[in-house]
């Protein structure tokens, strides 16, 4: 006996609960923001493999279960114990909590702010009116993504980062994503992220996503607007650890203005299905912008990261390098798009993607697309997919070393190659720990795995 | 200590050592020569344990062993230890790591307590002051972008780091310069002891003026064909392979 009589589709259900939520409380930009992505869920669908941009990534798994968006801060009964191990302590200037999207200043840290910065949670950056009507939504649109749409639809909170003029705050900004695994049926939750770097400033902030609670399905829609003007220079790191059976979709959406710079990070080591569609568009002389990356992953997992860099001013630089450890069934994507416009001459872009696979059944999809429209370029692109060769294997094991740990060790070396050019210390060895820990076999001599 | 015996071995079904015999006791330096491509390496690898080459007959053993028995790394704990002609590059693997991680491989097999990180640092120090590499070498990946003078001393490095109770040194000093050379020699003479023995391979006379040979063989498709003191190196140096070629074409 079923009380459901009509099956809804995905997106129906979608906007049912979008339906409840009419009236929610909000001031009038976000208000603004959220109609838009209403505008945008009715008129979008769901994207589809038969498109090229999503070829590889099936989501319908996400979309088979019925979510309840996370509407308000959830009763999660956290305490500052709780949330203690996913601290840094130190290298960053705060540490902001969110618990579904929702900030949570009293399980949160910012009192040493260098001057100039501003670190806090969107619902609360009124102040900065202009800055929101400048940016927020304006660079990650709610079209054409059906999943920026319904972060937009659904905006009720997220992080806000300011650098005025000339302020440098080297230290980045943490911010930490919880999500429930909640006892009522899955939760999706929406957080949005705006970072605004003015005109030779420095600024960077940590992204990071775990959940809390019972291991369980939820869905994370997350959207990231970075916005670097002149001379700025903004740094970007995710990790991404979500539980095992959960859903993330992200959009890291960067807007360079001259002279600009921005670098991002993304580690992606857990999550049932994952996608980080990150891109950047240079729209001033003289701007850099890298995109660096690495993901791990194992079992059945889905691991996408759709990269694109549009050259829309001449003089830019760019650089895409991400590195993947496929284990168990999983599969990896990854697409390094770059699009130069006509005007984009000397354009200096390179890219590599390197994968290691640990098993025959893990598969790697991995494509460049260079769109190229200015005559006077230079654009590299590569792609390796391997194992290390047997004469490598038998260095090690010509010195005493087994053929697992070799491996091991192996694996431990491509991957963390990529903490390099982490420069925050209690990032890079929270990182390299916590790689270390997955693939080395000697893990008695090593501290337990803390929650990153 | 090593017994070789009639041993052939093939890569590809091309059969490449046709039937060695030698014996290596304590306290022995053995110098093996011979022209390019006569079977050196491939009696090395085969003695380290490569299985990228078939063992098709005969048979070693080391310590009262059965050699060919062993995983590659089980004979690297029992105490061989073989510095490549050409060594490999790691990629990501920094060279205190991979000592560390060997080295300790090494200890727990002889029920040693394993170093950790600063009691190895102290020990790795110490032995790259031994054979004169500068410090910075420990943090950089295995070889990788080594020079290849660079990569030789880091053979050496490694062995001094080891221990081993047979070293079997492919070549280790082509490519050296004049210092880097007797620091080679330094550290074989410095593991030269009564319990412990070393096979070099070698093209150059020199490296015999430093670590003096009880034994000199040579090696010619695939057979040790003529073995003496230290004074067939001298004459092999004066008078060129094509002598032997001859006396055993005559023979
Ligand atoms: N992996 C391999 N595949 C094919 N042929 C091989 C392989 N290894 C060795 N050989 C062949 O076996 C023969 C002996 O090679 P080996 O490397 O043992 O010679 P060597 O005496 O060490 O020579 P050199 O003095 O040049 O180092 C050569 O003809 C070589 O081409
Ligand atoms: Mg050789």
């Amino acid at each position: 006996m079923t009380t459901d009589t009509i099956k809804a589709t995905p997106k129906e259900r979608f906007l049912v609960e979008l339906q409840k939520l009419n009236g929610a409380p909000g001031p009038d930009w976000m208000k603004r923001v959220r109609k838009a992505g209403e505008e945008s869920v009715k008129a979008l669908d769901f994207p589809h493999h038969k498109e090229e941009e999503w070829r590889f990534t099936n989501i319908k798994p996400i979309l088979q279960h019925e979510y309840a968006p996370a509407a308000a801060p959830a009763d999660h009964g956290l305490d500052a114990a709780a949330v203690e191990p996913y601290f840094l302590g130190t290298g960053v200037c705060a540490e902001l909590v969110f618990v579904n999207g929702f900030y949570e200043p009293a399980l949160s840290r910012a009192e040493n702010l260098p001057q100039g910065l501003t670190a806090g949670n969107l619902a609360n950056a009124g102040d900065h009116g202009a800055t929101l009507e400048k940016h927020l939504g304006q660079h990650a649109p709610a079209r054409p993504n059906m999943f920026n749409a319904l972060n937009a639809a659904f905006l009720h909170d997220g992080a806000f980062i300011y650098a005025a003029q000339n302020c440098v705050a080297r230290e980045p900004v943490h911010l930490i994503f919880l999500t429930t695994t909640g006892e009522n049926g899955p939760v999706a939750a929406y957080p949005r992220v705006l970072a605004v770097a003015e005109a030779n400033s420095e600024a960077a902030f940590i992204e990071q996503f775990a959940p809390v609670g019972q291991p369980g399905v939820y869905f994370n829609s997350v959207v990231t607007e970075m916005a670097a003007a002149e001379g700025a220079r903004l740094t970007h790191y995710k990790v991404t650890q979500e539980a095992d059976e959960a859903f993330h979709m992200a959009t890291i959406r960067g807007a360079q203005e001259k002279d600009s710079v921005i670098q991002s990070f993304s580690f992606t080591f857990r999550g049932r299905i994952v996608r980080n569609d990150v891109s950047s568009v240079l729209g001033g002389e003289g701007g850099d912008c890298k995109l660096n990356g690495l993901y791990l992953t194992q079992a059945d997992q889905l691991v996408d990261n759709h990269t694109f860099i549009e050259h829309a001013a001449p003089h830019c630089a760019s650089w895409i390098g991400y590195k993947g450890v496929l284990d168990g069934k999983s599969h990896g994507v990854f697409t390094g798009k770059i699009l130069v416009q006509r005007d984009a001459q000397k354009t200096d872009s390179n890219q590599l993607n390197s994968n290691m696979l640990l098993t025959d059944t893990a598969t790697i999809d991995t494509k460049p697309q260079l769109e190229i429209f200015a005559d006077d370029v230079k654009c590299t692109h590569g792609s390796t997919t391997g194992k290390p060769p047997e004469e490598v294997i038998f260095y090690f094991r010509s010195r005493g070393i087994s053929e697992e740990m070799a491996r091991g060790m192996l694996t431990y070396g491509f991957a963390s190659e990529v903490l390099e050019d982490v420069d925050v210390e209690s990032l890079r060895s929270r990182l390299d720990r916590w790689i270390f820990h997955r693939y080395s076999p000697k893990k008695h001599t090593l501290v337990p795995e803390k929650a990153i | 200590m090593l017994d070789i015996r009639n041993l052939h071995a093939s890569v590809d079904d091309i059969e490449i050592l046709r039937g060695v015999n030698m014996k290596v006791n304590e306290g022995e330096v053995h110098a093996i020569m011979g022209p390019n491509g006569s079977g050196k390496s491939t009696l090395a690898q085969v003695l380290a344990g490569n299985e990228a080459y078939e063992v098709t007959d005969g048979g070693v053993d080391f310590l009262g062993q059965d050699l060919l028995e062993m995983p590659a790394e089980e004979r690297a704990r029992l105490g061989v230890f073989m510095a490549f002609q050409y060594p490999t590059e790691i990629p990501g693997i920094t060279n205190a790591y991979f000592l560390q991680a060997a080295l300790n491989e090494i200890r727990k097999s002889h029920g040693l307590e394993e170093l950790d990180a600063m009691e190895f640092q102290e020990l790795l120090h110490e032995k790259m002051e031994l054979v004169a590499i500068d410090p910075g070498f420990a943090n950089r990946p295995v070889n990788q972008g080594f020079s290849g003078g660079e990569k030789k001393r880091n053979e050496i490095l490694q062995m001094a780091v080891m221990e081993p109770k047979l070293a079997i040194l492919d070549e280790t000093d082509s490519g050296l310069d004049i210092d880097a050379l007797r620091i080679v020699a330094d550290g074989v003479n410095k593991l030269r002891d009564p319990k412990r023995a070393t096979i070099l391979v070698t093209h150059y006379q020199r490296i015999l003026e430093y670590v003096v040979p009880d034994y000199v063989h040579v090696l010619y498709q695939g057979v040790l064909v003529k073995s003496g003191g230290k004074e067939l190196a001298l004459e092999l140096e004066k008078k060129g392979y094509d002598w032997l070629k001859n006396e055993l074409a005559t023979a």
